[in-house]
């Protein structure tokens, strides 16, 4: 075992901080709190080093650099508050790739853009997008979350109509597809400014072609999204925690630095435990996923839980330590926790996380039991 | 990055295990008393394990060891827990004094204790407690006064553990006073057998006593003195962060856990019928494992490469202390009246619920660990 970074991915992060901390960020306290999709500055930034390849398989114009590659790109996204265009590219990439879909593929290299959406309805039922059978495909109707405003491929995770019926418990392998739409298809409309961004589908027909199972090898696809989102989160909680630290450490009351009083020293050391506890959970399961573990469907369950319970916990805890500033466009910490009312849910509630390996955990247990 | 366990690691923890395994090892276990306060079947185990150099194989040939690399003890620390070795013994004796000397010992030092300790014939106690010192070293009050070609020690020291098994004692005290707290402070090795100390038990919620040991004017020679006399604190600050790797907490923490889903899988024979609730905090409590777990051989690699990380092994520390103490107040609760009426398991989580408050105490308290990390706070991001 050997945890520390490897100089490539080292010289990796540098070179992504230096062109990240040039992205222009979203100016004002109100509305969305990043660019995303095609207008992202990140997006640019990416495209210079080259980071839409980084993942691709060589056959395709790729890089091959594996998921660490990709999980750095994305906690560097998170470190700067940055709009996140890199995941939905890379997730409709894998998907491809697994479903052999290569056409796909040359469509992502040739620079076509993409949106994902509804991947909250990938842990346990609830509002979504449902699909029917209709002639030559599918019918999708619902209105979802999508990570841009605007793209030339919708990728959204739907559901089949009445299908969320019995225990959700333990299951990782769920009912339920990826379809691909077509900018231009008739019967969805991007809903208003807002933030986060929403699509409302009405009877939209998507070819069968375009609609892939959530199932198979398609599966490790959704783990790999599920860390870059991991790592993705785990970025938003270490910025805005340095945001805090710095602040801290200028601000004096009471005679000393703010920092240096234990009431917010003590919550900033807790933040950094569980960030540097949940760096691990991430780098573990995006080096399992590069290296082929067994483990990776639950490695990728418990980094995407954790990251987001951390950045939860820090998002309260780095605004109260930066006090009425924060709340201001004086200090940057307020783009963060604009992020996590957000981005800790986008692919799931946590809890619905932690349920499905906890169950996972007992039913080894038990099968172990029964063997012995 | 490599998360995963070599080759070469694995066939050697595999051949710990088969040592481990064997007839005389597992006699030498079943021969120990249900309660937690040693005695001479504890010895005897001690070493049949010293005998098979599965004490500190780590540790350089000439002080006793196998001279494998530094990693590899903490393999043998897993595997002799995971095995039912009790660990108190091993974790003070070797990993917290036997690590220390090998830092900040001279030769002689390690020549004199290293290879008695990696036979399994001697034990060693940490003394640095008094009844008004605790995290505090700095307002220690016991003294050493200079005698001829040594020292005189006079004190109190508590909360001590196995001392009554203790040939040595590392024990701190002051020979003088300077312009800090910490000055003044001097660290000795001190033979348990020398006229003038009393051991005497504590008794504790736990099944393990503390011990009281009463120094009244016992007589230390000079060459047992660690560094200089005055150096004592400078010393434990090298030391203390080795010591502080979180893995013998993690080690606890995995051994209640798993009792307490041995229980559960009793009681849910259909995953499904668990509560939500319980799901999840099964759930975080794996991630919270797995973390602990990689935080500690983070601080490990760190020693093997030559780097010892402070903020990293506070980490390490409180994370496995605090995971500890929460997992064992929980699974305090998991028997049912009929396990717990059988024991057997239930009776491991009782005890692991009394013993759940000196975890986040012992080797440095969590809220020391967050003045630690908290003092770093401008270098403890750690992303790359």
């Amino acid at each position: 075992m050997d945890l520390r970074p490897d100089p490539f991915q080292a010289h990796l992060r540098r070179a992504l901080r230096v062109g990240l901390a040039g992205a222009a960020a979203r100016p004002g306290v109100r509305g969305a709190p990043v660019l995303d999709g095609p207008a992202s500055p990140a997006g640019s930034v990416l495209a210079e080093l080259s980071a839409p390849h980084f993942e691709l398989p060589s056959g395709h114009g790729g890089l091959e650099l594996g998921l660490m590659a990709g999980a750095t790109v994305s906690e560097e996204l998170g470190r700067a508050a940055c709009g996140n265009p890199y995941r939905a590219q890379a997730l409709v990439a894998d998907v491809a790739w697994s479903a052999n879909r290569p056409d796909v593929l040359d469509d992502l290299r040739a620079g076509a853009t993409v949106a994902a959406a509804g991947l909250e309805c990938l842990t346990g039922p609830g509002a979504g997008v449902t699909a029917e059978h209709a002639d030559g495909g599918i019918e999708l109707s619902g209105t979802v979350t999508a990570d841009a405003a605007s793209a030339d491929v919708l990728a959204v995770s739907c559901h089949w109509r009445d299908s969320w019926k019995g225990s959700w418990k333990g299951s990782v392998s769920q009912p339920v597809v990826l379809a691909l739409v077509p900018a231009g298809t008739a019967g969805y409309k991007w809903l208003g400014d807002g933030w986060p961004h929403a699509v409302q589908l009405s009877g939209v027909v998507v070819a069968q072609k375009d609609v892939i199972p959530w199932d198979g090898p398609v599966l490790g696809a959704l783990a790999k999204a599920r860390i870059r989102q991991a790592a993705y989160l785990l970025g938003l909680a270490a910025g805005m925690t340095e945001e805090a630290v710095r602040y801290t450490g200028a601000r004096r009351q009471f005679g000393s630095k703010l920092r240096d009083l234990q009431g917010v020293g003590f919550p900033l050391a807790r933040a950094v435990i569980s960030l540097r506890a949940t760096r691990m959970l991430v780098y573990r399961a995006a080096w399992l996923a590069d290296a082929g573990g067994a483990d990776l469907p639950t490695a990728s369950l418990e980094a995407l839980a954790a990251a987001a319970e951390t950045l939860i916990e820090i998002a309260r805890t780095a605004m109260q330590a930066c006090g009425g500033h924060g709340m201001t466009t004086e200090l940057a910490v307020h783009r963060y926790y604009r992020l996590a009312v957000a981005e800790p849910y986008r692919y799931g509630k946590p809890a619905e996380l932690w349920r499905q390996v906890g169950a996972a955990r007992l039913a080894r247990e038990l099968t172990g039991q029964k063997a012995s | 990055m490599e998360f995963g366990f070599s080759a070469a690691e694995e066939e050697f923890r595999a051949r710990i295990r088969g040592e481990l395994r064997g007839p005389e090892v597992r006699a030498a276990l079943a021969d120990l008393p249900d309660d937690n306060v040693g005695g001479p079947e504890l010895r005897r185990l001690h070493l049949v394990l010293g005998e098979r150099n599965l004490l500190a194989p780590h540790w350089p040939v000439e002080y006793g060891g196998l001279g494998l690399p530094f990693n590899l003890g903490g393999i043998v620390t897993e595997e002799l827990v995971r095995a039912g070795v009790p660990e108190t013994l091993h974790i003070s004796t070797v990993q917290i004094v036997g690590q220390f000397l090998l830092v900040i010992g001279n030769h002689e030092h390690k020549l004199r204790h290293l290879p008695p300790i990696a036979r399994g014939e001697h034990f060693v106690s940490v003394l640095y407690t008094e009844p008004d010192t605790g995290c505090d070293i700095g307002s220690l009050t016991t003294v050493a006064e200079p005698d001829g070609d040594g020292f005189r020690l006079t004190g109190t020291k508590v909360f001590s553990l196995k001392t009554q098994m203790a040939d040595y004692s590392l024990t701190a005290a002051r020979t003088g006073e300077g312009d800090t707290r910490y000055a003044g402070i001097t660290l000795f090795m001190v033979d348990m057998t020398t006229p003038g100390i009393r051991v005497s038990p504590i008794p504790t919620i736990w099944d393990e006593p503390f011990y009281r040991v009463d120094l009244d004017g016992a007589f230390v020679p000079s060459d047992c003195v660690l560094g200089r006399p005055g150096e004592g604190w400078a010393l434990l600050s090298k030391g203390l962060p080795i010591e502080r790797n979180g893995l013998d907490y993690y080690l606890k923490a995995e051994r209640w856990f798993g009792t307490a889903l041995g229980c559960l899988a009793e009681q849910y024979p259909d995953p499904g019928a668990a509560d939500d609730g319980l799901l999840e905090l099964i759930g975080r409590n794996c991630a919270s494992l797995r973390a602990s777990h990689l935080l500690a051989w983070d601080v490990l690699g760190g020693i093997k490469a030559g780097k010892v990380d402070e903020t990293a092994a506070a980490v390490a520390r409180y994370h496995a202390g605090e995971l500890a103490g929460s997992i064992a107040r929980w699974a305090g609760s998991v028997p049912t009246a009929a396990q717990r009426s059988a024991g057997g398991q239930a009776a491991v989580l009782e005890e692991g619920y009394l013993e759940a408050p000196g975890v986040t105490l012992s080797a440095g308290t969590s809220e020391i660990m967050l003045q630690l990390i908290a003092a770093a706070l401008d270098r403890a991001g750690q992303e790359s």
